[in-house]
């Protein structure tokens, strides 16, 4: 059973990834901010982590960072309400544009989807994820 | 009158006619005194030379013996116009010119010694004779109308010429008068042109005179000099002026981005926002899509529900359409350096002059992978914070930029400003947080550049003391070979 990690501050948003992906087959765990989710990961890597970047704390792309630091194969999934990022372009559901991409997979994420999106889009990115 | 009397032409014409007052009399008595005494003297000389050349030839011939004789010979000298009358005294019987009435008075009369002691107009003179025992006397009278008449013409000649002379004199002085005060003129009108505003008037005269052409030399570098003041004077208006207006477009410009900025973070705070409720609302919904039969009754429900989170999250999509002008711009390889002194250059235009600025740019030519407008609004917006915090007593805004580790460059803003505590800086980066009255800012500027530093990959972190100062720190990823 593939076990995914999701790491973000809104309760509502990890329990709904949890429910989605849980009833299609993972064994998820979530951690509700960027220090405790470093923690988890260290203690029992997932195949996967879910890593929102606008965290307090310890910022999502900080968390990306250490994780690749000490796991270069890890698999990690960046996703963001993208609102705050104004100045990067918004399209929900999708990767967001290839700048931000740049800017994401330069501290290591190997992929970035924007809230909202559609269950299916999730298991769909999740699922490639674990298969390479 | 007392205008005329004050002008060059009315002053000299009033000394003039003070001197004339004195000088013409003097010159008019001494005259007519010589004309006078010249005229006398030669008709006196005259009439004794003719009665004594007559009385020589009297004593030495025998004329005398015979009073016919006599009396023919005095005839001959009245019918000669020389004198009124004529006659000879001789041993006591008068013997006078029958050509005259020989008036009874001759005896009495004698001789004239002064040309003018008798008023009947006839100069009298007796002459002794001696003729071997005879005595006697010879009288002579000489007309003195034409010598007086002669007197009289000279007389007014001579007030005529110096009338003249008066008049000629004045005029003459009214002449150079105007020939001095006429330069002067030329120049006063001249210096009213330049008063008026017309700086190309010449302070000239057609005068050759020395002075007056070095006068007017002297006066035209004056105006030269001070046409080159009001020219200078008013170019440095201008110019002030030009810089008042360019001041303004700047600020203006600054508020116009500031404003966008301020749009596009509230939309994006709220798109941020709703999208993270968007997400259960939306993996629930499908959820229990996929749950429940195909024909269960709350199927329909479920689908409402599903169509209007799509619908919300198109709103959303809708409302970041505001922050569209900044927004969907490709991240590039930008010279944080170049950028920097661009953004400083800017701020250095709006900065009171009680704060100095350092720039202390190192690794020109680094990139990081972003937005050159967006970063150059960080900058704008930490010095405008700094000198904010200097405001009131001056102080330095050091701005570096440098490497931290490889792949990182640094960004710090510092200043010597008021600083902040320990709970004002955990706060700042919040949106709608301000220190400023109420009015004075948004308390968005700080969040913003917090958002388009994490946009860009980078951190900002702060470092303050209450009256000593702050320090900004931005860190930012280095753009790779890769991307330049």
């Amino acid at each position: 059973m593939p076990s995914v990690l999701v790491i973000d501050d809104e309760p509502d948003v990890r329990d709904s990834i949890r429910q989605v992906l849980g009833r299609v087959g993972f064994d998820v765990q979530t951690s509700a901010d960027g220090i405790a989710g470093v923690e988890d990961y260290l203690n029992r890597p997932p195949d996967v982590v879910i890593v929102d970047i606008i965290m307090p704390r310890s910022s999502g792309l900080e968390v990306i960072k250490k994780i690749r630091a000490d796991f270069p194969g890890a698999r990690i999934l960046a996703i963001t309400g993208g609102g705050n990022f104004g100045p990067l372009g918004y399209k929900p559901g999708t990767l967001v544009t290839a700048a931000y991409l740049a800017s994401a997979t330069q501290s290591g994420a190997d992929a970035v989807m924007t809230k909202p999106f559609h269950r299916t889009e999730l298991i769909d990115v999740v699922r490639s994820l674990v298969r390479n | 009158m007392r205008r005329l009397l004050n002008t060059l032409v009315g002053r000299l014409v009033l000394l003039q006619l003070c001197v004339y007052g004195v000088l013409l009399p003097v010159l008019f008595f001494g005259l007519d005194a010589v004309n006078r005494s010249s005229g006398i003297s030669s008709f006196t000389q005259h009439a004794r030379g003719y009665a004594g050349s007559l009385a020589r030839e009297l004593e030495l011939g025998d004329i005398l013996e015979s009073p016919s004789r006599t009396v023919v010979f005095l005839d001959g000298s009245v019918e000669a116009r020389e004198c009124l009358y004529a006659a000879i005294e001789l041993n006591g019987r008068v013997l006078g010119s029958s050509a005259t009435e020989t008036p009874g008075w001759v005896q009495q009369r004698g001789d004239d010694l002064q040309f003018g002691k008798s008023a009947d107009g006839v100069y009298a003179v007796a002459i002794p004779l001696r003729r071997e025992s005879a005595v006697g006397t010879l009288y002579l009278g000489f007309d003195k109308q034409p010598t007086l008449a002669q007197l009289r013409l000279v007389r007014q000649r001579i007030i005529e010429a110096l009338g003249v002379y008066g008049v000629a004199s004045i005029l003459v002085t009214v002449f150079v008068a105007r020939l001095i005060s006429h330069p002067l003129n030329q120049l006063q009108l001249a210096s009213r042109r330049v008063a008026k505003g017309d700086s190309t008037a010449q302070l000239g005269t057609d005068s050759t005179m020395v002075e007056i052409v070095e006068l007017s030399r002297d006066l035209d570098n004056m105006r030269g000099e001070l046409v080159g003041t009001a020219e200078r004077l008013r170019s440095e208006m201008l110019q002030r002026r030009v810089e008042q207006a360019e001041r303004a477009k700047l600020e203006s410009h600054l508020r116009h981005e500031q404003r966008l900025a301020t749009v596009g973070t509230l939309a994006g705070g709220v798109a941020h926002e709703f999208n993270n409720i968007l997400v259960p609302m939306i993996l629930y919904t499908e959820e229990a899509l996929d749950e429940i039969s195909a024909d269960h009754a709350a199927r329909p429900h479920l689908e409402r529900v599903m169509k209007a989170s799509n619908r919300a999250s198109q709103v959303v999509t809708k409302l970041l359409a505001f922050s569209r002008p900044m927004a969907e711009r490709p991240f590039e390889p930008v010279d944080l350096v170049k950028v920097t002194n661009e953004a400083l250059d800017l701020s250095q235009a709006l900065m009171p002059p009680n704060i100095e600025l350092i720039r202390n740019l190192a690794m020109p030519g680094a990139k990081v992978l972003g937005d050159a407008t967006l970063l150059n609004q960080v900058i704008l917006n930490l010095c405008s914070n700094a000198v904010q915090a200097m405001r009131d007593r001056g102080g330095i805004l050091t701005v570096s930029v440098g490497s931290l580790h490889e792949g990182t460059l640094e960004l710090r803003v510092q200043d010597t400003g008021i600083g902040m505590s320990a709970d004002i800086q955990e706060r700042i980066f919040e949106p709608f947080f301000t220190t400023r009255e109420v009015g004075q800012g948004t308390g968005l500027g700080l969040s913003i550049v917090h958002g388009i530093v994490a946009s860009m990959g980078g951190a900002i972190s702060v470092n303050s003391e209450p009256g000593v100062g702050s320090e900004f720190r931005v860190e930012l990823p280095q753009a790779s070979a890769a991307h330049a």
